[in-house]
Order: structure tokens, then sequence, then C-alpha cells
């Protein structure tokens, strides 16, 4: 009976041992006969350990821990006595099953002095496994704690992180708003700056300022025609504020004499009379003739054809519609409208209709373009500038722009093989040339625009250009 | 209100001081030498009457200097009586007026030297019609009647020679005795002027 127990036993533990040895990856060999037997689990496996028999220490090769380590000096016969084995099911791995299997099995009669050994060892191992289940739950609380705390710290940064993110934006938008303020500041300085140089620019302004200001041209010392309308009646004291007013150039004082009662100003495209009595503005005379001024809307009406650019003088020519331009005459004045707007950009009077001296040159033709011919006489000194328009030579005054005498006059100019304008029926050469050019049967002489043309008289075709009497 | 003016009084006379050296000679002879040389001794604005009413609307127009440059032009110079008949305010020198009074004038200034020898020539090879360019970019048509030269301008009001061939440096003055306005709306018609 007892060989058989025994031998039941012995089958057990050898059972029971190579499986304990199993999970952990290397068990040692685990249990053999009756020399040893170490219950090691070692969690998570690779690393080799020590088995020396007397006890050891595991280490993980790999980083692994070794949980716990058991070690038996040995087997030694225990008293009797059974043992509880609740505290190895409780684990459910696989040991106490097998132990739950192997009590099963011995519990119900004697106990071995081999399995009451193994049943001691168990017990150890209970304690054991109970302390590390502590040790597991303490860590599992500590761990989730610990990820709580780290949660909970993650949520405060995050809140504080919103709070500065917060902090910021509203830094920024008050920086923003402050800097808006700074570069409204700024403008309004520019502006103002501009503005007194406006104030200040109006005695030299060149160019524009025939009456009326197109749009973006006040910032070159044109004053819109409505703000000078202001200035009637006023005292000559506020228009200077307004305007930068001046005595009239010597050479165009002629034109606009001063006398007891009165006497003239100019400044920004105006003539200010100034009633000597009184200070007061009481006449204001744009530079500019015409019944319309650039900036004005040029009204529908005149749009039509038949209020073209005349062709007499070669005007049509000289002032040639744009795809954006569109030049009309009334009344002797070009108009040049803007196509798309109608809005009048400048105003150019024909001196044919009334062009003439006092007024200002148009701000788009303050070139030198006077005819070939004239260049040698009419030339741009520092007093005097000329400048061509259809009709004359304008003999004009540098530093105000206004046109101080008309210098020369022209008609139509010829040209070769076309046929000879009506009105030149009579001989016209000058003294000098008439013993040279004198009019034949086959040959007449013309004179016009500085040249002697010859004319067939026959097909009344102009055919040669003969002399020019300006250049000798 | 006595200090500003004073300034600006002040203001004005520093620059018609200094203005003075500079344009006081170009007042007289704006033209550059070349121009004055080409116009010679005597030009047609010297030769005229300085205070007729033909040179005081030559002035107001700015054109007694134009009558003064090289030229050459043909001038036809209403006398003095004519100007009383014409319509009151025609020839006022306001500079208001000034653009119709230069339409005017240019009318009555034809391109080179026509002498009156020229237009009766041209008169008789017109077939007793001859047609002048003036400078306002106009005509005039001259006719003879009653053996004196006649111009009639385009509504058809006339003007005699009176005095023919007065010979100048930069060209030639004819006297008439009535005015001959410039066709409306074409050649020299009055621009309004602003007030």
């Amino acid at each position: 009976m007892t060989r058989l127990f025994l031998a039941a036993g012995v089958a057990a533990l050898a059972l029971a041992v190579p499986a304990g040895a199993k999970p952990g990856g290397n068990g040692g060999g685990g249990g053999h006969g009756d020399r040893a037997s170490a219950s090691v689990q070692v969690r998570g496996g690779g690393g080799g350990h020590a088995n020396n028999g007397g006890g050891f220490q595991a280490h993980g090769g790999g980083g692994f821990q070794v949980r716990s380590v058991e070690r038996h000096g040995g087997f030694q016969a225990h008293g009797g006595g059974s043992f509880q084995t609740r505290g190895f099911e409780r684990h459910g791995g696989f040991n106490g099953q097998r132990f739950a299997a192997f009590d099963r099995g011995h519990g119900r009669g004697a106990v071995s002095v081999e399995e009451h050994g193994r049943a001691h060892a168990n017990a150890q191992r209970f304690e054991r496994q109970q302390v590390r289940n502590v040790n597991r739950e303490q860590f599992r609380s500590n761990r989730v704690q610990n990820r709580e705390a780290f949660r909970n710290e993650l949520r405060g940064n995050h809140v504080e992180r919103v709070q500065n993110r917060e902090a910021l934006r509203d830094q920024f938008r008050n920086n923003r708003t402050e800097q808006f303020q700074n570069r409204e500041a700024l403008r309004e300085q520019f502006r103002s700056e501009r503005l007194a140089r406006n104030e200040n620019f109006g005695a030299n302004a060149r160019g524009y300022g025939i009456g009326g200001c197109p749009p973006g041209l006040e910032s070159k010392g044109c004053m819109p025609p409505g703000q000078a309308a202001k200035l009637l009646g006023q005292p000559v004291s506020s228009a200077a504020r307004i305007a930068a007013l001046s005595a009239l150039p010597l050479s165009a004082r002629y034109l606009y004499p001063d006398t007891n009662d009165y006497y003239y100003r100019y400044g920004d495209g105006y003539l200010y009379r100034v009633n000597r009595e009184s200070s007061l503005i009481d006449s204001l005379l744009p530079l500019a003739f015409g019944g319309y001024m650039p900036g004005t809307y040029f009204p529908s009406s005149f749009m039509n054809s038949n209020y073209y650019v005349p062709d007499y003088y070669g005007f049509n020519s000289f002032y040639q519609d744009s795809p954006y331009t569109c030049n009309r005459y009334v009344n002797g004045v070009i108009y040049q409208v803007n196509c798309m707007t109608g809005m009048i950009e400048d105003v150019v009077p024909l001196y044919a209709g009334g062009y003439g001296v006092g007024q200002l040159l148009p701000s788009g033709y303050g070139y030198y373009n006077v005819p070939y011919q004239y260049r040698d006489m009419y030339y741009d000194t520092s007093d005097y500038g000329y400048w061509y328009a259809p009709g004359a030579i304008y003999q004009y005054d540098p530093s105000s722009s206004m046109i101080t005498s008309v210098a020369a006059l022209l008609s139509p100019g010829f040209t070769i093989g076309q046929p000879l304008p009506l009105g030149y029926d009579a001989y016209n050469v000058p003294y000098a040339y008439r013993a040279t050019y004198y009019d034949t049967p086959t040959a007449w002489y013309r004179y016009n625009d500085g040249y002697i043309y010859q004319v067939d008289p026959t097909t009344q075709l102009v055919t040669a250009i003969v002399a020019s009497i300006l250049r000798g | 209100m006595k200090t500003p003016i004073l300034t600006l009084g002040l203001a004005a006379a520093l620059l018609a001081a200094g203005g003075c050296s500079k344009s006081g000679e170009h007042r007289a002879n704006p033209q550059t030498p070349e121009a004055q040389k080409a116009a010679g001794d005597k030009t047609i604005s010297a030769g005229l009457a300085a205070d007729s009413k033909f040179m005081a609307a030559a002035k107001a127009a700015g054109l007694d200097q134009t009558l003064a440059g090289a030229g050459p032009y043909t001038v036809l110079v209403p006398d003095d009586a004519a100007f009383g008949k014409a319509p009151s305010g025609t020839f006022d020198a306001k500079p208001e007026n000034r653009a119709q009074l230069t339409g005017i004038l240019t009318n009555l200034i034809l391109p080179g030297t026509v002498m009156a020898a020229d237009i009766d020539k041209a008169i008789e090879k017109g077939k007793g019609k001859a047609v002048l360019a003036t400078m306002g970019g106009g005509t005039l048509t001259a006719t003879k009647e009653g053996g004196k030269t006649v111009l009639a301008d385009s509504k058809g009001d006339k003007a005699t020679v009176t005095q023919a061939d007065d010979r100048f440096s930069n060209g030639v003055v004819h006297h008439i005795d009535a005015v001959l306005m410039p066709a409306k709306g074409a050649a020299a018609p009055p621009a309004k002027a602003g007030q």
C-alpha cells in the first residue's frame, strides 16, 4: 500500500515539476528525484538564470523581472498534517490547478513525507504569492494613482495652457488694436503733412490746377472748384491759408493789371481779384476757359458725333481719341473725357476758340513740342518756355505755367501731295523771297508756317517745299 | 487783419522787385534773339499806333507779342471808328472776354505776306472772288466793288480796304473800315469764362 502511494506521489510530482518549470521557460531541469525542488517563476523569458542549488538570484539578462525566488535547502520530511490549497487555487494559474488536482488526489488519505514537504513548500509559495499580490495591488494602485495624478497634472497643464493661450490672444488683440491706432495716427499725421505741403506747394503749382482737379491730382497743388468758390467774399487772408497766393508773374501782369480799386492774386489755378478797400475777394477767375471743369461730369448730350473734334488745323489728329479718352469739342474747347465714367479729365481750350494768354498750360502738354522749323527761333530759356498746340506756339512762364504770350500763330500745315487748302488763292510769299519764288503758269508758290511750298497750278496739288524761311 | 495784408503786400513787393531785374527787359523784348532778328527793325506790333483800339485789343489778347514775332503775317486792321460800331462789350479788355477777343483778332490775321495786288490777282483768277484763310481757322472772301477791295466774313458782313500795303519787317497791314467776325461755333466761338 505504502509503495503504491509512494509511486503515485512520485509520478504526480514528476508530472507536476516539469509542468511547473515549463512556463518559466527554463525551469533549470526541474526537480530530479529527491534532490531539490525549486519553484522558480520567471516572468518574461529569454534570460537565463543561475541555479546553484543552494539558492539563487535570478537576474533577467533581458530586463525581465524575477518575481520571487524560492529556495529550499533540500527536501526535509516534515511532519504530516494536511494543508489547504485555497491559496493556490486563487491564482488560477497553472500551478494552482496542478496542485489542486494533486491535493484533491491526496487529501483523502495519509500523505507521504515527500508530499508533506511539498505541501510545506506550497504553503510558503502561497505566502510569497500573497505578498506578491499585495505588491502587485500596491503597484497597480500606485500606477493608477500615478496615472491619475499625471492625467490630472496634464489636465491642469492643459487648462493652464488654454488660459495662457487666451491671455496671449488677448495680448495680441490688444497689441493689434494698439498697432492699428498707431497706424491711424501715422496716417493722420501723413495726411496733415501732405495737406500742409499742398498749401505750400500752390505757389509753385505747375501743370494742372487749371481750375479743377481730376481725381488724384489734388495732391499736385490743385484745388477743386467747389473749394475755390467758397473763397468768394472771404478776406484775402483766409484764401492765403488755403491756397498759397502770389502776385502774378511779371510777364503776365499786364494781362491782369492792378487798378486803384483792386489787385490780383494768383494761386492753385485761380486768379483772385481783391478789393483794395475791403480786402475781400470779390472775383474768382479760373485760369481755364470753358464751361466745364476737370473732375466734373461731362453732359452726355455732348458725347454724340456732332461734338467730335473738328478736322481743321488738324485738331482731330492732334487730339486723337483713345479707347479710354473721348475728346469732344464744345464752344472752342476740347474736353478730354473718360469714355467709361464720363468724367472730364482735362480741358484744352483751342487757340482759335479762345486759348490764350493768362491761361495755364494743360498739364498733359507741358513738354517741348514746337514744330521743327521753329525750334531755332523758339527754344526754352530760363525765363520762357515754348509750347505748341494747333494754331499757335505759346510762350509761357516756367514758374507758373501761365501762358504769357502767343509767340507765333500757325496755320494748318501743308503736306506734299495734298491739294492746296481752301484760302490760298492769293500769293503770300514774304518780300525777301518774292524775287526768287514768283508765280508762273507752271508753278505757284505759297507760304505756310515757315516754309515756301511749290504748287502745281493745274492739279492744285502741293508738289514740294522749296524754302525754309526760318532756317535760312 | 492788418498784419497779414501788410505781409502779403510786402511779399508782393519783394516778388515784384526780384522779378524786375529778370523780366523787366524781357517784357519789352520777350522774344528770343533769333526771333527778334528774323522780325527785323520795325515789326507790325511796333508800327501800329500804340494807342489804337486794335493794338489795345491785341495787347489784351496777348497778340501784341505775336505781331512782334517773326511771322510773316498779313493783318487786317479795322480803324478806331469801326471798333465803335461793333456791339458793346465785344472788345472789352476784361480777362473773361479774352477768349472772344482772341477769336476775333486771329480771324483778321492771314498767314504769310499778302499784298493788295496779290488779292486782286487772285480775284481775277477766281473769276471775281478769292478765298483767304485766316489764322483763326476760318476764311474771308475777297471781291472787287467799285475798284476797291472788299472782304466779307462768313456771315456776309463786309469791310472795305481803305489803306493797303503798310509794310513791316514781319508782314503787311491793310486797314479796313469794319470789324469782320469769325463764324460762330466753328473757328472762334466765344468761350465762357467761369466767374
